[in-house]
């Protein structure tokens, strides 16, 4: 049974074209809401430290007067519960890992990581030590990785251009909810 | 490559584009379209300033070397495209992040992209 009067027709094909549109002018504004929220969430990355090793050194380069991270919205913050991004910055040991552990879980959604320098990447140079996590990967899932031992601080403020790349390109808000 | 140059983050350049309009002098443009300044302080001893527009999203490494080492005050002048020796390859962004990203040669057929992704924290 199909449609055969042609007032019905063009009806129909109204409807469909309503509907397209629709379609088309949700998913217009979901996008622009999604830069919107990017763009707020890129501007006002509060890293939680965790300076553990010589790493911490040049992340506080990165933070200080020079290359000052404070441009980008990025404020040092003591407290898990304020922070956006955690800086792995060193050599993660066995005795700190569940420290680390907790402080991630601590840390309010959405929640990013970076892990800074050979050690906290893989290891590093205490890859065969008896007291050294082989990567803070094992612990946290890691969204960049800045290589280096230790990175410069302009290697480690690319490395969080990158991940602000990623946060644009990922859609956290429809993924987790 | 998605450009995800948003709206929103062009109209937080503003003030670049306010400073380029107000004080900056084009020098040129290179093969990709970005644009290159110059402006500043004239005083003696003074160092001028050098920066650059993106065409499209802003990301440091779509600068190609030539005008890289202006950029970065090593020489007085972007090298010339006559000055490309035949090894040169041609410059590409970073890829991190796109399809085109780098994957060794020997890289397993078994861990593909689909296969290696991040774990969820449970």
């Amino acid at each position: 049974m199909g449609i055969s009067n042609p007032k019905e027709l063009a009806q129909a094909d109204a409807l469909v074209a309503q509907l397209g549109q629709e379609a088309e002018d949700k998913g217009f504004v979901l996008a622009k809401l999604d830069d919107l929220l990017n763009w707020a969430r890129t501007g006002s990355m509060w890293p939680m430290t965790f300076g553990l090793a010589c790493c911490g050194v040049e992340m506080i380069h990165a933070y200080m007067s020079r290359y000052d991270l404070d441009r980008l919205g990025m404020m040092p913050r003591p407290s898990p519960r304020q922070s956006d991004v955690m800086i792995v910055a060193g050599t993660l040991t066995n005795k700190m890992a569940p420290a680390l552990r907790k402080v991630y879980d601590q840390m309010a959604e959405p929640r990013w990581v970076v892990s800074m320098g050979s050690c906290a990447n893989g290891g590093g140079y205490y890859h065969y030590s008896y007291s050294v996590v082989r990567g803070c990967d094992r612990i946290v899932p890691v969204d960049v990785y800045v290589p280096g031992c230790p990175p410069s601080a302009e290697a480690l403020i690319y490395g969080l251009m990158q991940l602000h790349k990623k946060i644009r390109r990922g859609n956290k808000v429809i993924e987790r909810g | 490559m998605v450009d995800s140059f948003s709206f929103i983050r062009r109209v937080s350049q503003l003030g670049t584009w306010i400073q380029t309009l107000l004080t900056g002098r084009r020098i040129g443009t290179d093969s990709f379209g970005n644009r290159y300044y110059r402006g500043g302080c004239s005083l003696k001893g003074v160092r001028e300033k050098r920066w650059v527009l993106y065409k499209g999203e802003p990301d440091a490494s779509k600068v190609p070397p030539e005008w890289h080492i202006w950029l970065h005050h090593t020489a007085d002048a972007p090298i010339p495209d006559s000055q490309r020796q035949p090894w040169q390859k041609p410059h590409q962004p970073n890829k991190t992040g796109t399809a085109e990203a780098w994957l060794p040669q020997d890289f397993p057929e078994t861990h593909t992209r689909q296969s290696a992704q991040a774990w969820k924290p449970e």
